[in-house]
């Protein structure tokens, strides 16, 4: 016999089926990716690992159980909302963001629009080699999830608010990455690219790669 | 071989017609045109322009050895923002297009610059990418891309071998060595340069260094003769490749004075080059 609650919990189950995920998918983002070079980096560190994975257009992506979004720069709604329902359905999504390379009306809105679907307060873009004392000290993004890493920054950081979720990396005492449950997903925000380190061969940004797709 | 030299060594305040004057009167064959690095070669000037330019220097009774740039300096092909990256490429295809207009067919690119904030591996994969793209263009105009070696300024493609690494990754016959001798400074010899670069080679720039730095307040390059290149094995790895091609003179430091006459005396030094007369 089912109690009451035990009937409401079943009919929940009835009204929201748990969504089969497939593997790996690599969002072809089209003009909503700043840095091409940073998805061939994904493409080629995935197949150099060994890693199954489908190429697909946001529009058309299957529920996955990784999602990467390299070098994004969203400035429509529906785009984020689209990764949002992915999130909720329990993939891992890896956000690298791309918008330190646009124009700062295009940052505007991809950062309201980050907030308002996300839940991510970023920071402006900073450069970090304008200012001629900004590497006395090293360049590289410390990474504490899912390894312990070091990976050269690329120029441009986007900090993000620590408040955001849970800071896995940062650029000496500023926050560049974070990883948030959102559904039954995660959601892991890069504010300095990774990709374009792929397809340099860094080893420990391929490290790190792998490492996400081991724990999803 | 035929002697030329930068337009971008006329001096300063000098007019474009000037200049063809005291080259020809210093005996040069050529003039290497320097897009971006003089008033009356832009990335502005239109092609209406620049076939003003060719009908200047062929009126001066000279022909453009080739297309030079400095932009690239500003521009990297190996730039980490793709913009800059576009520049940089918009940059080559002009330079291929404006030595189509004025009769040469060799153009100079500085290919990659590593930096501190740009490292090695990531700069040879753009410059390889960059070269493979722009090489089509280059083929269709019948016309070389040389990439310099700026070996202590560009960081990148240090040694002979790996410049002939990085030309068979681009692996495309457009797309050659334009071989500066003064620029190997202490990590190697250029006559060696030379004889493993041999039909790679698109154009030669011609200057001396001097290997030991320090002695020199401003610049380690120096007028041919005054550095430490060896300069007859240097000819002689010239007729070993059968070179037969422009020897373009390159003065890093010009004459406080009498300005003109470091046309004159550079001439000279190069045809004791030509001439194997030491």
């Amino acid at each position: 016999m089912i109690g009451i609650d035990g009937g409401s919990q079943l009919s929940r189950l009835f009204r929201e089926p748990p969504v089969a995920l497939s593997g790996c998918a690599l969002a072809d983002l089209g003009s909503s990716c700043a840095l091409r070079e940073s998805s061939a980096g994904y493409e080629s560190a995935l197949a150099a690992a060994g890693m199954a994975f489908k190429r697909t257009s946001l529009h058309s992506l299957l529920p996955s159980r990784l999602v990467i979004l390299p070098a994004a720069v969203f400035t429509h709604e529906s785009e984020l909302v689209r990764v949002r329902r992915h999130l909720k359905n329990g993939s891992t999504v890896i956000l690298e963001s791309g918008a330190a390379f646009i124009n700062a009306e295009g940052f505007y809105f991809h950062r309201c629009l980050m907030d308002s679907v996300l839940g991510l307060s970023l920071h402006a873009p900073i450069r970090l080699w304008e200012s001629a004392d900004s590497f006395s000290q090293s360049p590289y993004i410390d990474y504490r999830w899912p390894v312990v890493t070091k990976v050269r920054e690329f120029s441009r950081i986007i900090p993000v608010d620590c408040r955001s979720g849970e800071t896995i990396a940062w650029f000496h005492k500023l926050p560049v990455a974070i990883k948030r449950r959102v559904g039954k997903g995660t959601l892991v925000f890069l504010g300095s690219p990774l990709g374009p380190h792929l397809l340099a061969g860094d080893r420990e940004a391929g490290n790190w790669l792998q490492a996400v797709c081991a724990s999803c | 071989m035929k002697k030329s030299i930068g337009d971008n060594e006329i001096p300063k305040g000098w007019s474009f017609e000037q200049g063809l004057e005291l080259t020809k009167k210093a005996g040069y064959d050529g003039i290497e045109l320097w897009l971006g690095d003089v008033p009356w070669f832009q990335m502005s000037t239109t092609d209406t322009e620049v076939r003003e330019l060719r009908r200047k220097v062929e009126n001066a009774g000279l022909i453009v050895s080739n297309v030079s740039t400095g932009l690239h300096w500003k521009y990297p092909l190996s730039a980490r923002d793709p913009k800059t990256r576009e520049e940089g490429i918009r940059i080559v295809k002009r330079q291929i297009e404006t030595a189509q207009i004025l009769g040469t067919d060799a153009v100079l690119v500085v290919a990659g610059l590593v930096t501190e904030e740009v490292p090695y591996n990531e700069v040879y994969n753009r410059c390889v990418e960059a070269m493979k793209s722009l090489a089509p263009q280059a083929a269709r105009a019948g016309v070389r891309i040389g990439c310099e070696n700026c070996n202590s300024e560009q960081k990148f493609l240090m040694s002979p071998r790996e410049f002939l690494l990085f030309l068979r990754d681009v692996d495309e016959p457009s797309v050659g060595i334009h071989l500066d001798v003064g620029n190997i400074h202490d990590d190697g010899y250029a006559e060696q340069w030379i004889e493993m670069m041999g039909p790679h080679i698109t154009r030669i720039h011609l200057k001396d260094v001097m290997k030991k730095r320090g002695r020199c307040c401003d610049s380690v390059y120096t007028n041919i003769f005054l550095g430490d290149n060896n300069w007859k094995a240097i000819r002689a790895a010239l007729s070993k490749v059968n070179y037969d091609g422009w020897l373009i003179a390159e003065m890093e430091r010009r004459y406080g004075y009498a300005k003109d006459q470091q046309f004159y005396d550079t001439a000279a030094a190069i045809d004791r080059v030509i001439a194997d007369r030491f």
